[in-house]
Protein backbone atom coordinates (compact mmCIF):
# COMPACT_ATOMS: atom_id res chain seq x y z
CA UNK A 1 0.00 0.00 0.00
CA UNK A 2 2.81 2.68 1.20
CA UNK A 3 4.74 2.37 -2.24
CA UNK A 4 1.33 2.81 -4.43
CA UNK A 5 0.66 5.59 -2.36
CA UNK A 6 4.24 6.53 -3.41
CA UNK A 7 3.71 6.06 -6.82
CA UNK A 8 -0.11 8.15 -7.08
CA UNK A 9 1.97 10.95 -5.52
CA UNK A 10 4.68 10.90 -7.72
CA UNK A 11 2.23 10.72 -10.63
CA UNK A 12 0.64 13.68 -8.96
CA UNK A 13 3.56 15.42 -9.02
CA UNK A 14 4.59 14.39 -12.93
CA UNK A 15 1.42 15.40 -13.95
CA UNK A 16 1.37 18.78 -11.66
CA UNK A 17 5.19 19.55 -13.91
CA UNK A 18 3.25 19.02 -17.67
CA UNK A 19 0.50 21.43 -16.56
CA UNK A 20 3.15 23.81 -15.22
CA UNK A 21 5.30 23.27 -18.48
CA UNK A 22 2.10 23.71 -20.58
CA UNK A 23 1.57 27.14 -18.72
CA UNK A 24 5.18 28.56 -19.38
CA UNK A 25 3.87 28.59 -22.98
CA UNK A 26 2.03 31.19 -22.46
CA UNK A 27 -1.28 33.02 -20.12
CA UNK A 28 -3.97 32.04 -22.32
CA UNK A 29 -3.28 28.62 -22.94
CA UNK A 30 -5.54 26.57 -23.06
CA UNK A 31 -5.73 23.27 -21.07
CA UNK A 32 -5.01 20.40 -22.84
CA UNK A 33 -7.74 17.56 -23.45
CA UNK A 34 -6.95 14.25 -21.64
CA UNK A 35 -5.11 12.10 -23.83
CA UNK A 36 -7.67 8.94 -25.16
CA UNK A 37 -6.67 5.84 -23.80
CA UNK A 38 -7.87 2.28 -24.19
CA UNK A 39 -7.00 -0.34 -21.66
CA UNK A 40 -7.35 -3.91 -22.98
CA UNK A 41 -7.35 -6.59 -20.38
CA UNK A 42 -7.10 -9.99 -21.67
CA UNK A 43 -6.01 -11.49 -18.44
CA UNK A 44 -8.07 -14.00 -16.50
CA UNK A 45 -6.52 -14.16 -13.59
CA UNK A 46 -7.74 -12.42 -10.35
CA UNK A 47 -4.46 -11.26 -9.15
CA UNK A 48 -3.85 -10.17 -12.59
CA UNK A 49 -7.18 -8.34 -12.77
CA UNK A 50 -6.84 -6.49 -10.13
CA UNK A 51 -3.57 -4.81 -10.60
CA UNK A 52 -4.95 -3.89 -14.11
CA UNK A 53 -7.44 -2.14 -11.63
CA UNK A 54 -4.95 -0.80 -9.13
CA UNK A 55 -2.97 0.89 -12.04
CA UNK A 56 -5.83 2.41 -13.74
CA UNK A 57 -6.47 3.79 -10.35
CA UNK A 58 -3.13 5.32 -10.57
CA UNK A 59 -3.57 6.53 -13.85
CA UNK A 60 -6.87 8.21 -13.15
CA UNK A 61 -5.65 9.65 -10.21
CA UNK A 62 -3.14 12.02 -12.67
CA UNK A 63 -6.19 13.22 -14.68
CA UNK A 64 -4.47 13.12 -17.60
CA UNK A 65 -6.00 10.28 -19.51
CA UNK A 66 -9.77 9.76 -20.94
CA UNK A 67 -9.91 5.79 -20.17
CA UNK A 68 -12.07 2.83 -21.63
CA UNK A 69 -11.49 -0.84 -21.39
CA UNK A 70 -12.21 -3.90 -23.20
CA UNK A 71 -11.64 -7.28 -22.32
CA UNK A 72 -10.27 -8.13 -26.08
CA UNK A 73 -8.28 -6.70 -28.91
CA UNK A 74 -11.04 -5.20 -31.50
CA UNK A 75 -9.89 -6.72 -35.24
CA UNK A 76 -12.81 -5.42 -37.08
CA UNK A 77 -13.08 -1.39 -37.65
CA UNK A 78 -14.08 1.18 -35.50
CA UNK A 79 -17.72 2.12 -36.60
CA UNK A 80 -17.55 4.62 -33.49
CA UNK A 81 -15.87 7.71 -34.59
CA UNK A 82 -14.13 7.65 -31.52
CA UNK A 83 -10.32 6.43 -31.43
CA UNK A 84 -7.65 6.49 -29.44
CA UNK A 85 -4.01 8.22 -28.84
CA UNK A 86 -2.91 5.38 -26.63
CA UNK A 87 -3.48 1.72 -26.01
CA UNK A 88 -2.73 -0.60 -23.42
CA UNK A 89 -2.70 -4.25 -24.01
CA UNK A 90 -1.87 -6.53 -20.81
CA UNK A 91 -2.17 -10.07 -22.83
CA UNK A 92 -2.92 -13.45 -21.10
CA UNK A 93 0.67 -14.49 -22.46
CA UNK A 94 3.13 -13.73 -22.49
CA UNK A 95 4.26 -11.77 -19.24
CA UNK A 96 3.99 -8.54 -21.13
CA UNK A 97 2.67 -5.34 -21.21
CA UNK A 98 2.16 -3.54 -24.27
CA UNK A 99 2.33 0.32 -24.81
CA UNK A 100 0.78 0.77 -28.06
CA UNK A 101 1.07 4.29 -30.06
CA UNK A 102 0.24 4.90 -33.36
CA UNK A 103 3.81 5.58 -34.57
CA UNK A 104 7.26 6.12 -32.62
CA UNK A 105 7.12 7.87 -29.62
CA UNK A 106 9.21 10.54 -30.24
CA UNK A 107 7.21 11.68 -33.11
CA UNK A 108 3.73 11.83 -31.30
CA UNK A 109 2.05 15.52 -30.39
CA UNK A 110 4.06 16.98 -27.13
CA UNK A 111 0.70 15.93 -25.15
CA UNK A 112 0.18 12.58 -26.14
CA UNK A 113 4.33 12.17 -25.42
CA UNK A 114 3.88 13.38 -21.76
CA UNK A 115 1.10 11.19 -21.47
CA UNK A 116 3.00 8.01 -22.75
CA UNK A 117 5.99 8.38 -20.44
CA UNK A 118 3.37 9.08 -17.36
CA UNK A 119 1.50 5.87 -18.44
CA UNK A 120 5.44 3.91 -19.28
CA UNK A 121 6.87 4.99 -15.93
CA UNK A 122 3.19 4.09 -14.08
CA UNK A 123 3.54 0.80 -16.38
CA UNK A 124 7.17 0.31 -15.15
CA UNK A 125 6.36 0.83 -10.96
CA UNK A 126 3.55 -1.25 -11.24
CA UNK A 127 4.80 -4.29 -13.15
CA UNK A 128 8.23 -4.28 -12.94
CA UNK A 129 8.37 -3.40 -9.52
CA UNK A 130 9.02 -5.28 -5.94
CA UNK A 131 5.93 -6.52 -4.08
CA UNK A 132 3.69 -6.81 -7.86
CA UNK A 133 1.22 -9.11 -8.36
CA UNK A 134 1.52 -9.65 -11.64
CA UNK A 135 4.80 -9.11 -12.42
CA UNK A 136 5.54 -8.27 -16.46
CA UNK A 137 8.06 -6.32 -18.77
CA UNK A 138 6.79 -3.57 -20.19
CA UNK A 139 7.58 -2.87 -23.56
CA UNK A 140 6.59 -0.20 -26.70
CA UNK A 141 6.57 -0.14 -30.19
CA UNK A 142 10.82 0.95 -30.50
CA UNK A 143 10.96 -2.54 -27.72
CA UNK A 144 8.89 -5.63 -29.00
CA UNK A 145 6.81 -6.79 -32.23
CA UNK A 146 3.87 -7.27 -30.52
CA UNK A 147 3.08 -3.43 -30.15
CA UNK A 148 4.45 -2.76 -33.55
CA UNK A 149 2.20 -5.04 -35.13
CA UNK A 150 -0.81 -3.95 -33.21
CA UNK A 151 -0.12 -0.53 -33.67
CA UNK A 152 -0.50 -0.65 -37.27
CA UNK A 153 -3.72 -2.91 -37.07
CA UNK A 154 -5.19 -0.02 -34.64
CA UNK A 155 -4.66 2.54 -36.69
CA UNK A 156 -5.78 0.72 -40.13
CA UNK A 157 -8.84 0.05 -38.18
CA UNK A 158 -9.84 3.27 -36.86
CA UNK A 159 -8.97 2.29 -33.26
CA UNK A 160 -5.92 4.47 -32.66
CA UNK A 161 -5.64 7.92 -33.83
CA UNK A 162 -2.25 10.15 -34.52
CA UNK A 163 -2.58 13.82 -33.71
CA UNK A 164 -0.47 16.36 -35.89
CA UNK A 165 2.04 17.66 -33.44
CA UNK A 166 0.54 20.89 -35.27
CA UNK A 167 -3.01 20.57 -33.96
CA UNK A 168 -1.47 19.84 -30.42
CA UNK A 169 -2.81 22.89 -27.72
CA UNK A 170 0.40 22.42 -26.10
CA UNK A 171 2.05 24.16 -29.37
CA UNK A 172 -0.56 27.07 -29.82
CA UNK A 173 1.07 30.59 -29.39
CA UNK A 174 -1.79 31.97 -28.43
CA UNK A 175 -0.56 34.50 -25.69
CA UNK A 176 3.44 34.04 -25.27
CA UNK B 1 -28.02 -55.44 53.73
CA UNK B 2 -24.59 -55.38 52.11
CA UNK B 3 -25.53 -57.72 49.21
CA UNK B 4 -28.11 -55.52 48.10
CA UNK B 5 -25.77 -52.35 48.18
CA UNK B 6 -23.56 -54.16 46.38
CA UNK B 7 -25.88 -55.13 43.69
CA UNK B 8 -27.14 -51.71 43.22
CA UNK B 9 -23.86 -50.73 42.43
CA UNK B 10 -23.01 -53.61 39.97
CA UNK B 11 -26.12 -52.16 38.34
CA UNK B 12 -25.12 -48.81 38.29
CA UNK B 13 -21.66 -49.51 37.12
CA UNK B 14 -22.71 -51.81 34.69
CA UNK B 15 -25.30 -48.86 33.24
CA UNK B 16 -22.62 -46.50 33.59
CA UNK B 17 -20.11 -47.90 31.38
CA UNK B 18 -23.16 -49.82 28.75
CA UNK B 19 -23.77 -45.73 28.50
CA UNK B 20 -20.69 -44.94 27.73
CA UNK B 21 -20.26 -47.73 25.43
CA UNK B 22 -22.62 -47.01 23.65
CA UNK B 23 -22.49 -43.38 23.24
CA UNK B 24 -18.57 -44.66 22.10
CA UNK B 25 -20.07 -46.75 19.52
CA UNK B 26 -22.46 -44.23 18.39
CA UNK B 27 -19.44 -41.88 17.64
CA UNK B 28 -18.02 -44.75 15.94
CA UNK B 29 -20.46 -45.26 13.62
CA UNK B 30 -19.80 -41.75 12.07
CA UNK B 31 -17.43 -42.16 9.79
CA UNK B 32 -15.08 -38.84 8.85
CA UNK B 33 -17.18 -38.45 5.63
CA UNK B 34 -20.54 -38.89 7.31
CA UNK B 35 -19.62 -36.37 9.71
CA UNK B 36 -18.66 -33.84 7.10
CA UNK B 37 -21.61 -34.65 4.93
CA UNK B 38 -23.65 -33.72 8.17
CA UNK B 39 -21.47 -30.02 8.35
CA UNK B 40 -22.59 -29.38 4.75
CA UNK B 41 -25.94 -30.31 5.30
CA UNK B 42 -26.36 -27.70 7.63
CA UNK B 43 -30.22 -26.05 7.06
CA UNK B 44 -28.92 -22.49 5.51
CA UNK B 45 -31.62 -19.56 4.77
CA UNK B 46 -32.59 -18.88 1.60
CA UNK B 47 -30.61 -15.81 0.95
CA UNK B 48 -28.66 -13.72 3.50
CA UNK B 49 -27.20 -9.79 3.27
CA UNK B 50 -23.66 -9.78 5.36
CA UNK B 51 -21.55 -6.46 6.53
CA UNK B 52 -18.16 -7.58 6.98
CA UNK B 53 -14.94 -6.14 8.19
CA UNK B 54 -11.45 -7.98 7.14
CA UNK B 55 -8.59 -6.98 8.99
CA UNK B 56 -5.54 -7.96 7.84
CA UNK B 57 -2.63 -7.87 10.48
CA UNK B 58 0.93 -8.43 9.08
CA UNK B 59 3.98 -9.72 10.86
CA UNK B 60 4.83 -6.15 12.40
CA UNK B 61 1.63 -5.69 13.62
CA UNK B 62 0.29 -3.20 11.06
CA UNK B 63 -3.14 -3.78 10.20
CA UNK B 64 -5.31 -3.02 7.23
CA UNK B 65 -9.42 -2.82 7.58
CA UNK B 66 -11.51 -3.53 4.52
CA UNK B 67 -15.19 -3.13 4.85
CA UNK B 68 -17.53 -5.29 2.60
CA UNK B 69 -21.09 -6.32 2.11
CA UNK B 70 -22.26 -9.74 0.47
CA UNK B 71 -25.40 -10.90 -0.95
CA UNK B 72 -26.09 -14.89 -0.98
CA UNK B 73 -28.42 -16.39 -2.79
CA UNK B 74 -28.49 -20.34 -1.20
CA UNK B 75 -25.28 -21.97 -1.05
CA UNK B 76 -24.39 -21.41 -5.06
CA UNK B 77 -24.71 -17.57 -5.66
CA UNK B 78 -22.49 -15.00 -4.06
CA UNK B 79 -22.38 -11.30 -4.74
CA UNK B 80 -19.67 -9.25 -2.88
CA UNK B 81 -18.98 -5.41 -2.96
CA UNK B 82 -15.91 -3.91 -0.92
CA UNK B 83 -16.98 -0.26 0.63
CA UNK B 84 -14.30 0.82 1.95
CA UNK B 85 -11.55 1.97 1.89
CA UNK B 86 -11.48 3.96 -0.76
CA UNK B 87 -8.91 2.50 -2.94
CA UNK B 88 -11.29 -1.02 -3.27
CA UNK B 89 -14.26 1.15 -2.85
CA UNK B 90 -16.69 -0.72 -5.89
CA UNK B 91 -14.40 -3.77 -6.90
CA UNK B 92 -17.11 -6.86 -6.88
CA UNK B 93 -17.12 -10.25 -7.28
CA UNK B 94 -19.79 -12.66 -8.17
CA UNK B 95 -19.82 -16.32 -7.85
CA UNK B 96 -22.45 -18.22 -9.87
CA UNK B 97 -23.05 -22.42 -9.99
CA UNK B 98 -21.44 -25.39 -7.98
CA UNK B 99 -17.78 -26.26 -7.17
CA UNK B 100 -15.97 -26.79 -10.78
CA UNK B 101 -19.04 -25.33 -13.04
CA UNK B 102 -18.68 -22.11 -10.99
CA UNK B 103 -18.82 -18.58 -13.10
CA UNK B 104 -16.98 -16.08 -11.50
CA UNK B 105 -17.30 -12.05 -12.52
CA UNK B 106 -15.28 -9.52 -10.99
CA UNK B 107 -15.75 -5.48 -11.59
CA UNK B 108 -12.91 -2.71 -11.52
CA UNK B 109 -14.52 0.02 -11.13
CA UNK B 110 -11.43 2.27 -12.36
CA UNK B 111 -11.79 0.79 -15.52
CA UNK B 112 -16.00 0.18 -15.60
CA UNK B 113 -15.15 -3.60 -16.81
CA UNK B 114 -16.71 -6.25 -15.99
CA UNK B 115 -14.98 -9.78 -16.91
CA UNK B 116 -15.11 -13.03 -16.49
CA UNK B 117 -12.59 -15.01 -13.87
CA UNK B 118 -10.63 -18.46 -14.55
CA UNK B 119 -12.54 -20.92 -11.67
CA UNK B 120 -8.84 -21.80 -10.92
CA UNK B 121 -8.60 -18.56 -9.08
CA UNK B 122 -10.28 -19.67 -6.27
CA UNK B 123 -7.18 -20.65 -5.19
CA UNK B 124 -5.67 -17.23 -5.00
CA UNK B 125 -5.65 -15.41 -1.88
CA UNK B 126 -8.79 -13.10 -1.37
CA UNK B 127 -7.67 -9.80 -1.47
CA UNK B 128 -4.22 -10.17 -0.03
CA UNK B 129 -5.55 -11.79 3.03
CA UNK B 130 -4.85 -15.26 4.58
CA UNK B 131 -8.02 -16.48 2.96
CA UNK B 132 -8.21 -17.77 -0.51
CA UNK B 133 -11.19 -17.59 -2.49
CA UNK B 134 -12.25 -20.70 -1.98
CA UNK B 135 -12.03 -20.96 1.54
CA UNK B 136 -14.74 -17.69 1.41
CA UNK B 137 -17.16 -20.27 -0.11
CA UNK B 138 -18.72 -23.32 -0.35
CA UNK B 139 -16.30 -26.19 -0.43
CA UNK B 140 -16.79 -29.41 -2.34
CA UNK B 141 -16.91 -31.76 0.02
CA UNK B 142 -15.66 -34.78 -3.09
CA UNK B 143 -12.46 -32.58 -3.55
CA UNK B 144 -11.44 -34.78 -0.22
CA UNK B 145 -11.19 -38.08 1.58
CA UNK B 146 -12.14 -37.84 5.18
CA UNK B 147 -11.00 -39.88 8.52
CA UNK B 148 -12.60 -39.71 11.98
CA UNK B 149 -9.54 -39.04 13.95
CA UNK B 150 -11.16 -38.98 17.24
CA UNK B 151 -13.11 -37.42 20.43
CA UNK B 152 -11.90 -34.00 21.90
CA UNK B 153 -13.26 -30.87 23.61
CA UNK B 154 -12.06 -27.76 22.31
CA UNK B 155 -12.52 -24.44 23.98
CA UNK B 156 -15.05 -26.53 26.19
CA UNK B 157 -16.92 -27.70 23.75
CA UNK B 158 -17.15 -31.86 22.43
CA UNK B 159 -16.19 -32.06 19.09
CA UNK B 160 -15.59 -35.06 16.22
CA UNK B 161 -11.60 -34.54 14.53
CA UNK B 162 -11.83 -35.50 11.29
CA UNK B 163 -8.55 -35.12 8.44
CA UNK B 164 -9.43 -34.84 4.70
CA UNK B 165 -6.59 -35.54 2.32
CA UNK B 166 -7.01 -33.98 -0.60
CA UNK B 167 -7.59 -36.10 -4.35
CA UNK B 168 -6.02 -32.93 -6.06
CA UNK B 169 -3.58 -31.17 -3.89
CA UNK B 170 -2.98 -28.41 -6.86
CA UNK B 171 -6.51 -28.05 -7.66
CA UNK B 172 -7.22 -27.80 -3.79
CA UNK B 173 -3.97 -25.55 -2.93
CA UNK B 174 -4.03 -28.08 0.31
CA UNK B 175 -2.71 -31.40 1.05
CA UNK B 176 -4.90 -31.71 3.73
CA UNK B 177 -7.09 -30.33 6.20
CA UNK B 178 -8.26 -31.61 9.59
CA UNK B 179 -11.19 -29.95 11.30
CA UNK B 180 -12.72 -29.74 14.98
CA UNK B 181 -16.12 -29.82 14.43
CA UNK B 182 -18.92 -29.51 16.80
CA UNK B 183 -21.09 -32.25 17.03
CA UNK B 184 -24.37 -30.80 18.66
CA UNK B 185 -24.90 -27.99 15.89
CA UNK B 186 -22.03 -29.41 13.30
CA UNK B 187 -19.86 -26.33 12.65
CA UNK B 188 -16.32 -26.37 12.64
CA UNK B 189 -14.67 -24.70 15.52
CA UNK B 190 -11.35 -24.64 14.22
CA UNK B 191 -9.56 -25.60 11.03
CA UNK B 192 -6.05 -26.39 10.44
CA UNK B 193 -4.66 -26.45 6.45
CA UNK B 194 -1.22 -28.29 5.39
CA UNK B 195 0.47 -26.92 2.49
CA UNK B 196 1.07 -28.93 -0.68
CA UNK B 197 4.05 -30.38 0.97
CA UNK B 198 2.54 -31.47 3.66
CA UNK B 199 3.65 -28.79 5.98
CA UNK B 200 1.03 -26.94 8.39
CA UNK B 201 0.42 -23.64 6.54
CA UNK B 202 -2.80 -21.93 8.16
CA UNK B 203 -5.18 -22.24 11.37
CA UNK B 204 -8.63 -21.07 10.87
CA UNK B 205 -10.31 -20.59 14.09
CA UNK B 206 -14.00 -19.63 13.84
CA UNK B 207 -14.73 -17.36 17.39
CA UNK B 208 -17.99 -16.79 17.52
CA UNK B 209 -20.66 -18.91 16.64
CA UNK B 210 -24.08 -17.46 16.80
CA UNK B 211 -27.66 -18.43 15.95
CA UNK B 212 -29.63 -16.17 13.94
CA UNK B 213 -33.11 -16.19 13.39
CA UNK B 214 -32.79 -20.46 13.86
CA UNK B 215 -29.87 -20.30 11.71
CA UNK B 216 -26.62 -21.35 12.78
CA UNK B 217 -23.50 -19.30 11.66
CA UNK B 218 -19.98 -17.84 11.93
CA UNK B 219 -19.57 -14.60 12.78
CA UNK B 220 -16.34 -14.18 13.43
CA UNK B 221 -13.19 -16.17 12.06
CA UNK B 222 -9.47 -15.55 12.57
CA UNK B 223 -7.20 -17.18 9.80
CA UNK B 224 -3.42 -17.06 10.74
CA UNK B 225 -0.79 -18.38 8.30
CA UNK B 226 1.74 -19.50 10.57
CA UNK B 227 4.11 -19.77 8.10
CA UNK B 228 4.89 -16.02 7.00
CA UNK B 229 3.19 -14.92 10.97
CA UNK B 230 0.50 -12.79 9.21
CA UNK B 231 -3.26 -13.08 10.28
CA UNK B 232 -6.79 -11.97 8.76
CA UNK B 233 -9.92 -11.56 11.12
CA UNK B 234 -13.16 -11.72 9.22
CA UNK B 235 -16.16 -10.40 11.73
CA UNK B 236 -20.08 -10.31 10.30
CA UNK B 237 -21.02 -7.24 11.85
CA UNK B 238 -24.86 -6.96 10.01
CA UNK B 239 -26.45 -10.25 9.33
CA UNK B 240 -30.12 -10.56 7.34
CA UNK B 241 -31.82 -13.48 6.55
CA UNK B 242 -34.56 -14.05 4.32
CA UNK B 243 -35.26 -10.74 2.80
CA UNK B 244 -36.48 -12.35 -0.48
CA UNK B 245 -33.16 -10.86 -2.27
CA UNK B 246 -33.85 -10.23 -5.92
CA UNK B 247 -32.25 -13.03 -8.20
CA UNK B 248 -31.35 -9.86 -10.10
CA UNK B 249 -28.37 -9.12 -8.24
CA UNK B 250 -26.72 -12.40 -8.88
CA UNK B 251 -25.60 -11.36 -12.29
CA UNK B 252 -22.53 -9.55 -14.24
CA UNK B 253 -25.13 -7.31 -15.34
CA UNK B 254 -25.84 -5.95 -11.58
CA UNK B 255 -22.16 -5.90 -10.19
CA UNK B 256 -21.71 -2.43 -11.36
CA UNK B 257 -24.84 -1.28 -9.42
CA UNK B 258 -24.30 -2.77 -6.55
CA UNK B 259 -22.78 0.30 -4.52
CA UNK B 260 -25.85 2.20 -5.19
CA UNK B 261 -27.70 -1.16 -3.53
CA UNK B 262 -25.72 0.15 -0.28
CA UNK B 263 -28.87 2.44 1.98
Amino acid sequence: MNSQKKTVTALVILALLVVLASSAWGNEMPSPEPVRLLVIDETHSIQSSLQIGQFALALRATNLFDMDARTNIPIYGNSSGWAYDLVLIVPESPSQLWIVTADLPATLSPSVQAAFQVLKKTALLVYEGERTLDARSVVDVTEDLFPAIYGGLLVQNGWLRLVPASADPLLSEGGA
Amino acid sequence: MKNKTRVIWTILLVGVLGLSALGHAAANTLTGRKIIENVDALETADDAMLLMTMTLINDRDESLVREMRSWKLGTESTALLFIAPKDVAGTAFLTVGADDDDNMWLYLPSLELTKRIDADSKSQSFMGSDFTYDDMGERDIDDYAYTFIREDVYEGQHVLVVEGVAADPEDTGYSKVISWIRDDIWMPMKIEYFDTRGDLEKIQTNTRIEQIDGYWAITKMEMENVQINHKTIVEMTQMELNTGIPAEVFTSEALPTLLDRIP
